[in-house]
């Protein structure tokens, strides 16, 4: 009997520790303007991430058009389930430890270049004692970002091209022998990454220029009495000051380890297939071996694995990154 | 007075009401056709489209709205519903034997004979059992052209007269290789065989292809003891020629060094050769749209197989309903017998995008400039190209063409078509390993000695022999129940 009481009074008081609890966290006019302000993006997200979701069953199904009827009909009432078989055919490759190596290998130069580089200029620009100079450097660095990867893969043709490229005129000018650039596979990789690196380090320099202005300029003024050199100053409050930032960045980005961004590996090479071994990544085989078939099974299948394999891989990042750092980790 | 102004309304309501219904009983069908676009839509469409709806809306009661589509555009588009009532479908694009296996078509097999007995007057009976159908069911009304397979090379005549070269009507693939010399050895600043990527078009035509460029069955075996087996690529002579005499030119310069990488060479650029799969008398009318004096010369063929049957063909869809199903095939009867209607659709509008002209007794079309910027495509994708009058420049008997398809090679594996889905995983690996080689296979960029090894490594490693027993089980299976 004295057992139950006691468990009986512990209850109790657990249930007003919650009241008390339940109290404080009441909805205020302040969360209301907070909710009504994320609408929109929770709107985008249920709209355009999550309503769409219901496309992974493509990946179980054999689907099959029945005309006259709703597409939705078609793929939830007519199409046949097939288990796992979908997947069957990424397996099938014989590139396909091939693919997996150029997708996760370009992807690990991307980060630590996407980490490394943006910081550096980042820095070095807001350490420009010119303001417009610091904001022509800003703008021409991002520009890049704007251009779409097709136009970017002409550009670089008039620099490549056999024939009439900018390159081999100026190599041919100089005495030397024409560069087959589209039947070489051993330039890609460098040419691959500088174009990429090129194009994306403008926008996450932005970001983190940013932070660097949000950084309290008394910390800097008072290391400055205490006599800090600039690299000092760098290494003891920018950069630490940083880490969040950048932590959340390369977080992110190990997420999209087994994407790849299309237009670089298939526009900028011009889909040429001598290249193929330095170039093909899931992205560029799902589109080249099912293109013809319209086979939106398999492309699914292959879709939902490299999202399931990025969010499995995002979540170790995290918790390796709040291992080494627990303020840093992005949840 | 407000009585009578109620009664006035109510009266004109009642009269517009019964005039609209009265315009609706008379106002022609409305059919949606889907045709094939290799780029865009011409320009002059709706010019045409008018001038067609006006002449067909009096002749038949139907009227039409045209919708032009590329390859990729078709799949997404059958696949996800967009409603149509008929589209164009072939062996090479849109593919007949998937959609029809899906019961995504109208089985017209009584429709036709009964609702269009002329339609199906208009072609022989074999046209019908073996291209348009199906597991013995009609599904398709197939387009009158050439329908046998047949390989041309197309010199620019000038240049080749110049250094005394004679076109010959006839020649062999390797017969190309002292023309290319001796080009090369006058016009140093130009590549004599210069090709995109997709290589010289029609080139691998020589064999029926059963799944994707990798399994075929060889026309030239037909009456040997290897007829009906379903082989590699590696495995037919003539492909293999073909693929070495490429790899040969590209090293000794013949071909353009980034053809594997360049989408096409264009058609504003003066080709010394082309190539493309024709019929006889076809390259007379070539010379005046190319703006150089060209020449046919056939290389291979002619072949006719269910896959040169089914080189065009237009099929209803099966949601239509039998008055749409019934409008469109007498949309396509017109076209096959009525020769004034089908010039609107294949040449445009008489007196802007052409005139006709009387040339040795025949009645022959003369396009306009008008006429061959805005209103051009192949001959095919409107309908019956037999029943379009001829241009002046190129006046040819479609009947002779025809009793030439009597000396055609014919395949032999009659209505067989390979259902692959069941090695559908297997087709999808091969073809991807095709994807990898193709370009450099019809351009001659590798050479293909040294690289055979390797490819067909990879592709048994994909399962090309799982698909090539799979082909050959129902292929056996076809022929013993035959």
């Amino acid at each position: 009997m004295a057992f139950l009481r006691k468990s009986n009074v512990e209850s109790l008081s657990l249930k007003g520790e919650a009241a008390i609890r339940r109290k404080r966290r009441r909805f205020t006019w302040d969360d209301f303007e907070l909710t009504l302000l994320s609408l929109p993006t929770v709107l985008w997200f249920i709209a355009f991430c999550y309503i769409p979701m219901f496309g992974i069953v493509f990946a179980f199904k054999n689907y099959k058009y029945k005309p006259g009827k709703s597409f939705m009909y078609s793929l939830f009432v007519h199409s046949k389930w097939v288990g796992l078989k979908n997947f069957k055919f990424l397996f099938k490759s014989p590139d396909i430890m091939n693919i997996f190596r150029n997708t996760i290998c370009y992807n690990l130069v991307f980060i630590c270049i996407g980490v490394t580089v943006p910081v550096a200029l980042a820095i070095m620009i807001t350490q420009l004692r010119s303001r417009k100079l610091a904001k022509v450097c800003q703008t021409s660095v991002f520009l890049p970002h704007f251009l779409s990867w097709v136009v970017v893969s002409y550009f670089v043709y008039a620099f490549l091209s056999t024939d009439k490229g900018l390159i081999n005129s100026i190599i041919v000018a100089l005495g030397g022998e024409r560069i087959m650039w589209y039947q070489e596979p051993k330039y890609w990789p460098y040419i691959l990454i500088f174009m990429n690196t090129w194009k994306t380090f403008g926008y996450s320099m932005v970001v983190y220029m940013a932070t660097i202005t949000g950084i309290d300029n008394s910390l800097y003024e008072s290391a400055v009495i205490d006599g800090a050199s600039k690299w000092q100053q760098c290494k003891g409050i920018t950069i630490p000051l940083l880490r969040p930032v950048i932590s959340i960045m390369f977080i992110m980005n190990v997420g999209n380890i087994f994407a790849s961004d299309f237009g670089l590996f298939f526009q900028v090479t011009r889909d040429s297939n001598s290249l193929i071994n330095v170039t093909q990544t899931l992205d560029v085989y799902v589109h080249k071996a099912l293109m013809q078939s319209n086979n939106y099974n398999y492309s699914s299948a292959v879709s939902l694995l490299q999202n399931t394999a990025g969010c499995i891989l995002l979540l170790i990042a995290n918790r390796v990154v709040k291992f080494i750092d627990p303020e840093s980790g992005l949840f | 007075m407000k009585k009578l102004l109620s009664l006035v309304l109510v009266l004109s309501m009642v009269l517009t009401m019964g005039l609209s219904i009265a315009q609706a009983a008379e106002e022609p069908t409305k059919i949606i056709w889907w045709l094939y676009a290799a780029s865009d839509a011409p320009i002059d469409t709706q010019l045409v489209v008018d001038a067609a709806n006006k002449y067909s809306a009096e002749k038949i009661g139907v009227e039409v709205e045209l919708v032009f589509k590329n390859d990729d555009q078709f799949g997404l588009d059958m696949n996800t519903g967009v409603y149509y009532d008929m589209t164009f479908t072939c062996d090479w694009a849109n593919d007949f034997v998937t959609n029809a296996a899906n019961e995504m078509f109208y089985d017209i097999t009584d429709l036709v004979k009964t609702a269009t007995p002329a339609l199906y007057a208009s072609m022989e009976e074999k046209y019908w059992t073996n291209a348009g159908s199906l597991n013995g069911k009609i599904y398709a009304v197939p387009t009158l052209k050439d329908m046998a397979s047949q390989q041309f090379f197309r010199f620019d005549k000038d240049r080749f007269e110049a250094i005394g070269i004679k076109i010959p009507d006839y020649m062999t693939f390797a017969e190309l290789e002292p023309m290319l010399k001796a080009y090369k050895e006058n016009y140093t600043d130009l590549y004599p065989l210069m090709m995109g990527k997709g290589g010289l078009t029609g080139m691998n035509n020589s064999a029926q292809w059963i799944a994707g460029t990798y399994l075929c069955s060889p026309y030239h075996l037909a009456g040997t003891d290897r007829e009906n087996k379903i082989i590699p690529f590696w495995e037919d002579e003539v492909v293999m020629e073909r693929y070495t005499l490429l790899s040969k030119w590209y090293r000794m310069g013949y071909i353009n060094p980034d053809a594997a990488t360049i989408e096409s060479i264009g058609s504003d650029i003066r080709a010394a050769i082309r190539s493309g799969s024709a019929w006889p008398g076809y390259y007379k009318g070539y010379s005046s749209w190319a703006g150089i004096n060209v020449e046919g010369s056939c290389y291979a063929g002619p072949f006719m197989s269910l896959a040169t049957m089914r080189g065009a063909m237009n099929a209803i869809n099966a949601a239509a309903t039998e008055e749409q199903a019934i409008a469109c095939l007498k949309y396509l009867e017109l076209l096959s017998t009525d020769r004034t209607f089908r010039d609107i659709l294949r040449y445009g509008v008489e007196g802007i995008h052409f005139n006709y002209e009387e040339v040795d007794g025949v009645k022959a079309v003369k396009r306009s400039e008008q006429g061959i910027k805005n209103w051009s495509m192949d001959a095919f994708v409107t309908g019956s190209v037999v029943n379009a009058s001829v241009t002046t420049d190129a006046i040819y008997d479609w009947e002779e063409i025809f009793k030439g398809y009597e000396k055609a090679i014919i395949s032999t594996l009659g209505t067989w078509s390979f259902v692959g889905t069941d090695v559908e995983a297997e087709m999808a690996a091969c073809s991807a390993v095709m994807a990898k080689y193709n370009a450099e296979l019809l351009t001659g960029t590798i050479d293909i000695e040294a690289k055979l090894p390797e490819i067909k490594a990879e592709l048994e490693q994909a399962g090309i022999y799982v698909v090539q027993a799979e082909a050959q089980r129902q292929l056996d299976a076809y022929l013993a129940g035959n």
